[in-house]
């Protein structure tokens, strides 16, 4: 399924640069986005999505955040010897013509203090923030 | 024709009836206490399959996936098949792990898990024993530390021995396979 993604109305300028003068919203497809449902007593998840960049420049995620979950963290997991390593990352890019793959075991977004449990079938909203294009929404829904 | 017919189902039946390896080199016996504060001996509890994995309730991504896939896994056998298999969620965060946390949180799934917990000490005498690893490992972020962690699941059959494993990134059908040829 693809999902479509909108500008945040206090977004940064477009692209400056590149071939493409399409906004870059345009230029930035988001697919299967979910996030899993949360297991008491914590109060903590994760989400994840392809996202695909058809645009001409590297596209930088320095964050998410949502309304649902007062922490949001880039997260990674490195795979060394059999050993699974989970650490926080400053930045994700989507390589221009290219795609990012957020997923379990992988590259994903990780959220804290939730508001309250995030139930299966909820809807929620993240917005992802970028190093120099806007941020954009993304809706999407709780699985198990 | 009909020759070769022949040894296509020899062969094919051959493969089917393959035991699997047994691992005598690791694994082994353990004595730990479960969710609800009783005693768990794995050898008291031969004569059931036991499926074997090391994680953490504060572990946001493997743990909830591996588990999650256990229980697609435990949704495709029968009711007979599912009262031969016990499942084992041992935690090798003993800081954070109470009994009262892994109770409300294995209680989330719909799958009856089994949460050990031991002491630091006795955590990683097990791991060990079992090839696995976990460390703790302080993190910049709202999780304040993470565990690295061995991620496979362990088939460990009625008589306590290891007989195979499935990693992360294997699909849940390589461990209904595994459980399939020991049922």
């Amino acid at each position: 399924m693809l999902l479509a993604v909108a500008c945040s109305g206090d977004s940064a300028p477009p692209i400056e640069s590149g071939d493409s003068q399409a906004p870059y919203s345009e230029a930035l497809e988001i697919e299967d986005a979910r996030a899993r449902t949360s297991r008491p007593p914590h109060s903590n998840s994760a989400a994840f999505m392809t996202l695909i960049n058809n645009g001409n420049e590297d596209l930088v995620i320095v964050g998410v955040k949502t309304p649902r979950a007062k922490v949001a963290e880039l997260h990674t997991m490195l795979h060394e010897d059999g050993k699974m390593k989970m650490r926080r990352v400053e930045r994700l890019v989507v390589p221009s013509k290219g795609e990012l793959e957020l997923k379990p075991g992988a590259d994903h977004l990780m959220f804290f203090e939730l508001d309250k449990a995030w139930r299966i079938g909820d809807q929620l909203e993240l917005t992802l923030l970028f190093a120099k294009h806007p941020e954009q929404v993304v809706s999407l829904e709780v699985e198990k | 024709m009909r020759r070769i017919l022949i040894c296509f189902l020899l062969i094919s039946a051959s493969c089917a009836d393959e035991e699997l390896e047994i691992y005598d080199t690791i694994g082994g016996d353990f004595v730990l206490h479960d969710q609800f504060g009783d005693k768990y001996q794995l050898s008291a509890h031969n004569g059931k399959i036991r499926l074997l994995f090391f994680g953490f309730t504060h572990c946001p991504d493997i743990c909830p996936t591996t588990l999650a896939e256990v229980q697609e896994v435990w949704q495709q056998l029968s009711a007979e098949q599912q009262q031969q298999i016990e499942i084992l969620f041992a935690s090798v965060d003993p800081e954070r792990d109470s009994s009262d946390l892994l109770r409300d949180y294995l209680g989330s799934f719909d799958l009856p898990v089994i949460g050990l917990r031991g002491s630091d000490a006795e955590m990683l005498e097990i791991t060990a024993k079992y090839a696995s690893f976990y460390e703790k490992v302080s993190l910049d972020s709202a999780l304040m530390y993470t565990i690295d962690h061995s991620s496979q699941t362990f088939v460990i059959d009625r008589q306590g021995k290891i007989r195979g494993w499935v990693t992360y990134d294997q699909p849940p059908s390589a461990l209904l396979e595994l459980l399939n040829r020991l049922l």
